[in-house]
Formats: C-alpha cells, sequence, structure tokens
C-alpha cells in the first residue's frame, strides 16, 4: 500500500480513530500495540498478503532470539550462548536478506558451468518482498543492542518476559520490526530508540503543528516535486541512441532533475513517515537534513540518509575498527561500508559501484582535508565565499554524476550520456526545462530554507508565523490536489 | 491555530478562484500541458465531454492534428502521447468512455500495444480522480495550474502555430475495405492482439459507430511494424485507408521526424474531412 493511495487513507482515518479509543488502564497499551500490528500487517499484506510469512516469520525467529539472548546475558553463560544465538540470529536474518535479495546476483557472477540457467532463471524470478533491507536492519538493530547492553533496563524487562507474557514481549518486538510508518523504506530506527517509546498514547498528546509540517511538507515533495519530475528523468533510461542523440542541456536538465526527484521522493517518504509516527504518538529519526547544501561528499553523508548513514556507522564501520587502527585501516573501512552500503540499495553491481565512488570521495577527501587542515579558517569573507562556492559546486555535481550509476543500467548507457554532453546539440528543450524550473525549484527553495534555518536561524524564526505558515501548506496543499504527477511508487520501495 | 487556518483558507480560496478564472478564459482547457501523460488525460477528460460526432484515436501523432491544425466542431482528438489507440479503444469497450458516430482509429501505432506502451494512461482512465476531475474541472488535468503556465509560454513560442486554410493532401488513394485472403501472417502474440482489437472493433460497430483506420503521415522508426495495423483491417473488415500511399517527398514536414507540423497537420485534418468526416 502507498501512502499516496486512496485505500491508505482509509487505513490511516479508521486506525487512527479506533487507537484512541478511550480505553483505561493496561489494557490501552495492549489495545493500541495490537491495532498497530493489525493495521501494519494490512498495509504490508495489500497488495501481496503472502509476504506477511516471511515478515511474521522474521518476527517469530527474533523474538525467540532477543529472548534467549537476554536469558543468557543475565546469567553466568560460560560458553557464549547468548553470543551464539546472537549470532545465529544474525546469520538467519542474512540468509533471508541474501536469499531474496541476493541470490540472484550472486549465482549470476558465477562461472556459467556452476549453475544452469533454468535455475538461474528461477533465482531471479524470486520476487523481492518490499522492505526486507529496511526490517532485515531493523531485526539486526535490536539483536546486536540486547547482546551490547546498550537498551534500558525497562526494554530488557520487556522482551525478556517468559510464560503468559511472552506474547506482549513478542508484540512489542513485532511492533519495532512492522511499526507501518517505517516498515518498508525506513527511517531505520534503532531499537534502543524505539522500543522504549511503546506505552499507552492519548490524543492530546499529539503534536499536530510537527504532524501536519511533516505530512504536508513531505505529500508535498513527493506528489507535487518527485512525481511531476519523474516523467521527464524516464527519459534518462530510453536507451543509449537516444541519450547520445540528446544534447548537452537536455541531458544536464534531466540529471539535475533526477537528483531533485530522488531527493524530493525520498525526502517526502520519510517526512510522511516521520509525521504518520507522530500522529501515532512515536518519534522516528530525522532522515534528511538539506543534503545538496553539502560543500563535500563527508558532509552529504551526515545529511543524506541520516538513519541508514547511522546504523552503517554503528554496526558495521565501528565494529570494523572505525578510525581507531590507522589511516590505512581507515580508508579501508570507509571503502567496504561505502561498497556494503550501495549494495544494500539494490542487488545489482551498478549500485555496489555507486556506493564504491562515494566511499573513494570520501577517502580522498579525508586524505585532502586532513594535510590541509591548518588552512583552514584564516581566510578573508570573500576568499571563504569563493572557496564555499567552489567545494558546494564539486559536491553537488559530484553528487548528481554518481547518481549516473545509480539510475543507468548499465556503463554502454552512462557512456551514452557523455557521449551526448559532447553532442554540442545546444536546443533548448522545452519539457525538460520547465519541470527542472518549476518542480526543481521547489526543491532548491526548500534547501534555501535550510540555509537559512543554519546561517540565520533568527531570520528564519521570524518568517515563522502561523499566518504566513497556513498561507504556504494553504498553497502547498492546493498544488497537491490540483497538480499532481502521474501516480508511481517509492523509489526507495524497491530496496 | 485560529491564524494558521485563516492563512490556510484564504490562500486556498484564492488559487482556487484564481484557477477557476484561468479555465473559463481558455474555454475550459489548457492547450498543453509540459507532461505528456497529463496532457493526454486531459485531452480525454475535455474531448469526451458534449457528444462528439467524430473521433480520432491515436497516439501524439493525432494529439498533434488537435494542437495544430483548426478545431472541427464536432470532432474530438483522443489522442494519446506514448501510446496508442487501443488504450481509449478498450476504455470504450469496457463502457469507461463513450463512443462516437464516426470514429478514425490512426495505424501508425497500433503495435506499440505488444509492448503496453500507454499503459499508465490506461489506468488513469479508470482511476478514481479522472472521475473526480470529470465531475469537478479544477482538479481535471486540463486545469493544473502548470499547464496555464506551459500553455502560455507554447503560444507565445510557437505564434500563428495553428494552421488554417483548405489544402489537401496531394494523394490519390481512398479509404477501402481490404481483401480478407490479404491478411499477413504474423507471430502468436500478434494474431492474439489483432483478434482483441478486431473483437472491439466488432462491438462498436454492432453499437452503431462507424470505423475506419488511417495510416497518417509520421510513421515511428522505433516499431514500425505496419502490418498489424493491416491483419486488424483484414480481419474487422473496416475501410483501410494509408495516406502516406503516393504522398510525395516534402508534401508535409515535421517538428522531429514523427509530428507533424502546424501546415502538414491542417492538410491531413482537410484530407479527413474531406473522405471521412460527415459535414
Amino acid at each position: 500500500m502507498l501512502f499516496n493511495s486512496f485505500e491508505f487513507l482509509v487505513l490511516l482515518a479508521v486506525t487512527l480513530l479506533l487507537y484512541y479509543l478511550p480505553i483505561a488502564g493496561r489494557l490501552a497499551r495492549v489495545w493500541q500495540v495490537g491495532l498497530l500490528l493489525v493495521a501494519s500487517s494490512i498495509f504490508y499484506g495489500w497488495e501481496n498478503p503472502k509476504l506477511l510469512i516471511l515478515l511474521g516469520v522474521s518476527c517469530a525467529a527474533n523474538s525467540l532470539a532477543t529472548e534467549r539472548i537476554l536469558f543468557w546475558k543475565g546469567r553466568d553463560d560460560p560458553d557464549g550462548r547468548s553470543k551464539k544465538w546472537l549470532t545465529a540470529a544474525i546469520v538467519l536474518n542474512l540468509v533471508f536478506l541474501a536469499f531474496f535479495k541476493y541470490a540472484g546476483i550472486i549465482y549470476g557472477s558465477l562461472p556459467g558451468a556452476w549453475i544452469s540457467q533454468d535455475v538461474l532463471k528461477w533465482i531471479r524470478s524470486i520476487p523481492l518482498p518490499i522492505g526486507i533491507s529496511f526490517y532485515t536492519f531493523h531485526a539486526l538493530s535490536l539483536l546486536i543492542d540486547v547482546h551490547r547492553n546498550v537498551v534500558t533496563e525497562e526494554t530488557k524487562e520487556r522482551l525478556s518476559r517468559r510464560g503468559a507474557g511472552r506474547v506482549a514481549s513478542a508484540s512489542d518486538l513485532s511492533l519495532y520490526i512492522v511499526f507501518f510508518p517505517q516498515l518498508v523504506a525506513g527511517p531505520i530506527v534503532k531499537a534502543r530508540n524505539f522500543i522504549d517509546q511503546i506505552r499507552a498514547k492519548l490524543w492530546r498528546d499529539i503534536e499536530w503543528k510537527a504532524v501536519r509540517r511533516c505530512l504536508v511538507t513531505g505529500y508535498f515533495l513527493k506528489i507535487f516535486v518527485a512525481d511531476n519530475l519523474s516523467e521527464q528523468t524516464a527519459m534518462l533510461t530510453i536507451g543509449k541512441e537516444a541519450l547520445a542523440a540528446s544534447g548537452p542541456i537536455n541531458l544536464m536538465a534531466m540529471l539535475y532533475s533526477y537528483g531533485f526527484q530522488i531527493f524530493a521522493d525520498f525526502a517526502g517518504y520519510s517526512l510522511i513517515a516521520i509525521g504518520l509516527g507522530l500522529m501515532f504518538g512515536y518519534r522516528l529519526p530525522e532522515n534528511f537534513n538539506f543534503p545538496y547544501l553539502s560543500l563535500s561528499i563527508t558532509e552529504f553523508w551526515r545529511r543524506w540518509h541520516l538513519s541508514l548513514s547511522a546504523w552503517l556507522r554503528d554496526y558495521l564501520y565501528i565494529p570494523l575498527g572505525g578510525n581507531r587502527m590507522g589511516s590505512g585501516r581507515t580508508y579501508v573501512n570507509l571503502f567496504l561500508v561505502m561498497f556494503l552500503g550501495g549494495l544494500w540499495h539494490g542487488a545489482e553491481w551498478k549500485f555496489a559501484l555507486w556506493g564504491t565512488l562515494h566511499g573513494s570521495l570520501l577517502a580522498a577527501e579525508r586524505f585532502i582535508f586532513r594535510s590541509r587542515a591548518g588552512d583552514l579558517g584564516s581566510s578573508s569573507l570573500p576568499v571563504r565565499l569563493l572557496r564555499d562556492g567552489v567545494r558546494w559546486v564539486y559536491a553537488f555535481h559530484a553528487v548528481m554524476f554518481l547518481w549516473l550509476t545509480f539510475l543507468m543500467p548499465d556503463m554502454a548507457n552512462i557512456g551514452a550520456f557523455f557521449g551526448g554532453l559532447g553532442s554540442g546539440d545546444l536546443s533548448l528543450p522545452g519539457q525538460p526545462l520547465f519541470a527542472l524550473f518549476v518542480y526543481g525549484g521547489m526543491v532548491v527553495l526548500y534547501h534555501f530554507w535550510g540555509w537559512l534555518k543554519e546561517k540565520h536561524p533568527e531570520r528564519a524564526e521570524r518568517l515563522i508565523h502561523p499566518l504566513a505558515e497556513g498561507a504556504l501548506h494553504g498553497l502547498m496543499v492546493f498544488l497537491i490536489l490540483t497538480n499532481p504527477g502521474a501516480p508511481r511508487g517509492f523509489i526507495y520501495f524497491q530496496f | 491555530m485560529l491564524r494558521y487556518l485563516t492563512g490556510f483558507i484564504v490562500i486556498f480560496a484564492a488559487c482556487l478562484g484564481l484557477q477557476t478564472v484561468a479555465l473559463r478564459l481558455s474555454g475550459g482547457k489548457t492547450l498543453k500541458s509540459e507532461s505528456n501523460y497529463f496532457s493526454s488525460v486531459a485531452r480525454i477528460q475535455t474531448e469526451t465531454q458534449g457528444d462528439p460526432k467524430v473521433m480520432l484515436l491515436g497516439s501524439s501523432i493525432t494529439g498533434r492534428l488537435g494542437d495544430r491544425a483548426e478545431k472541427i466542431e464536432g470532432v474530438a482528438n483522443l489522442g494519446c502521447d506514448g501510446g496508442s489507440a487501443m488504450v481509449t479503444l478498450r476504455a470504450m469497450d469496457e463502457g469507461i468512455l463513450p463512443a462516437a458516430p464516426v470514429m478514425i482509429i490512426e495505424a501508425n501505432t497500433l503495435a506499440y500495444e505488444l509492448e503496453h506502451r500507454g499503459r499508465e494512461i490506461g489506468t488513469a482512465i479508470r482511476s478514481d480522480w479522472f472521475k473526480v476531475g470529470l465531475k469537478a474541472p479544477n482538479l481535471g488535468a486540463t486545469a493544473r495550474p502548470t499547464a496555464f503556465a506551459y500553455s502560455w509560454l507554447m503560444a507565445r513560442k510557437a505564434e500563428g502555430g495553428v494552421a488554417s486554410g483548405s489544402e489537401v493532401l496531394p494523394i490519390t488513394s481512398k479509404p477501402r475495405v481490404l481483401d480478407p485472403a490479404t491478411l499477413p501472417a504474423l507471430d502468436e502474440k500478434s494474431t492474439a492482439l489483432v483478434g482483441e482489437m478486431a473483437g472491439i472493433l466488432s462491438r462498436l460497430k454492432r453499437k452503431g459507430s462507424e470505423i475506419s483506420i488511417v495510416m497518417l503521415p509520421g510513421v515511428p522508426k522505433d516499431f514500425p511494424r505496419k502490418e498489424i495495423a493491416v491483419a486488424l483491417a483484414c480481419k474487422s473488415g473496416v475501410p483501410w485507408w494509408d495516406l502516406t500511399e503516393g504522398l510525395p517527398e516534402n508534401a508535409v514536414a515535421f517538428t522531429d521526424g514523427l509530428h507533424l507540423d502546424a501546415p502538414g497537420a491542417q492538410k491531413v485534418m482537410n484530407t479527413l474531412r474531406a473522405q471521412l468526416i460527415p459535414p
């Protein structure tokens, strides 16, 4: 089910009404958790109920493993059984992920003689369960946090209940994994930040101002900006002959549009998810912080898909040694984390290439900026402005051109894109330029707002007046209703 | 909260008012949208209103005839950019769109259906939002605020872009019914498609529509497959007319190799009017 579908609005309205029914005492919590589990199951299984089986197995297996880990951690554990449970559960989660998401690429990379084409065809026909990358990461976060002992005593008590309490324990854990606002495309929530929030919620505690800001901005970015840009950017994937025959203005307009579209699509989704979470009393982490203001790739990854960056940092980069084992190892770690982060996006080598190129730029920036750290800060204002301008142009265009590896089916198409850039055809394409100006312009304005908030917070604060905000939201809702793009799924649903 | 709501309602109402005025000034429809998808949806939403006597069904090749030639009263243009006549034919067969007494089907892109091109527009026609747009014009594809801006820009760019005149194509061919014995050999998938299309045409004929299949100037280079359209004409027994037959080179010009320019579109419309469009 999509956030921008009619059936979702019905599900949301019904769930919200039932969720805040006046039920007293401890039953309120049980009712609310149960209702969210039912609503999440309907949301997830709407198109294909069979997907619920895998999700259910994941919840049950992780619930059992969590209880066992907590059980053994609470005792003298000379055989290291908690670690064995942790390892087994992690392996199980990764096997699920590998089977459903990566089997095709793994077996496809083997020599032809090792595997028959029929088997390979069957493996490639296995459907990808929506959101498996996200809920697998949720489950891993839970298992590792519990094993590391970084969850609160309350969480430990909740998740280690036995006997009749096991149902409540499994419900809490399942809600963390399947909570519908973040189930299929994040933000990736860490267990320690979610489970303690599970308690009875009251209607009067809803932060309506934050809810409406998130929902209006999120739906605006998705429906008005991303969906309208997608028709133009689809031209980037129609084939290498068409790309090679296009002029540089057309191609660059489409490339910028794609950069704006993917931001609006994913940031829009994340904002909707955060707003929906708040409606049900749950705070989900921010996922974007005006990424196109970045002056380097390093900064970009501190602003783009924050919840994934934080997950990779906590559960991959730091366990690998982070930057504590010398500069050589740091570069290797950066490279490896970005390679795997790229591959997490999709079971195609192009995503690994995208991640690897980002990792290479991160490593290069670390090397350059560290060696020149002393040069910074003492320059005059014009020099600083010029330097920041050059850096912004570099970072923005590096990100934009690297989207090509993310979007294009193969290197031949990327080559054709660059062939088209050099074609010398300087005709002005009407539709792509218009779309870039109107819809992409909204992303630029949104980032200008972010820049103002960062650089001149007092001026930004003065602009936030209820009347002005209401007027802006009135305009945005008008455009959502009268000027939506062709309905499309969210780009990150495929991951 | 009150100030927020005041701002919200005032601006929302003002935008709605402005849009309504703009829609009236533009005669109830915009010329063009920056989106081919919405241009097609808008065309279908507006052109199916008011019981047209003649309908032109096809792709953007047909769509441009409506944009660039003089409007003929009672003739509706249902060209679907990126799709084919099958998108609207199916919707008519299902009773979602009305059919007209005379229907002219563009042959050029019928084979697109083998690749399901135009499926998005087909989905749009069946959506609740499409029906809402028919009932509430402000929510229709033709009233998109960006379509007003884009149409205005296009009108400035192409001043005098809509042609007039009575010149017809310099051809001697006429619509004719093809001999079923000349049915070209097709693969299984194409045969199934032709069978489905012939079934739809036969049902529409039974309901009283006069149908012709016409090959317009402008053959898509990526997917010509003219034999599909010929096979449909043979199987269904509806008149076939190839406007490219005997058409001298340079008799018409194209803006991009596929879509006719304004004078070319006018000549084609005049030619169709002379043979197929009742006075």
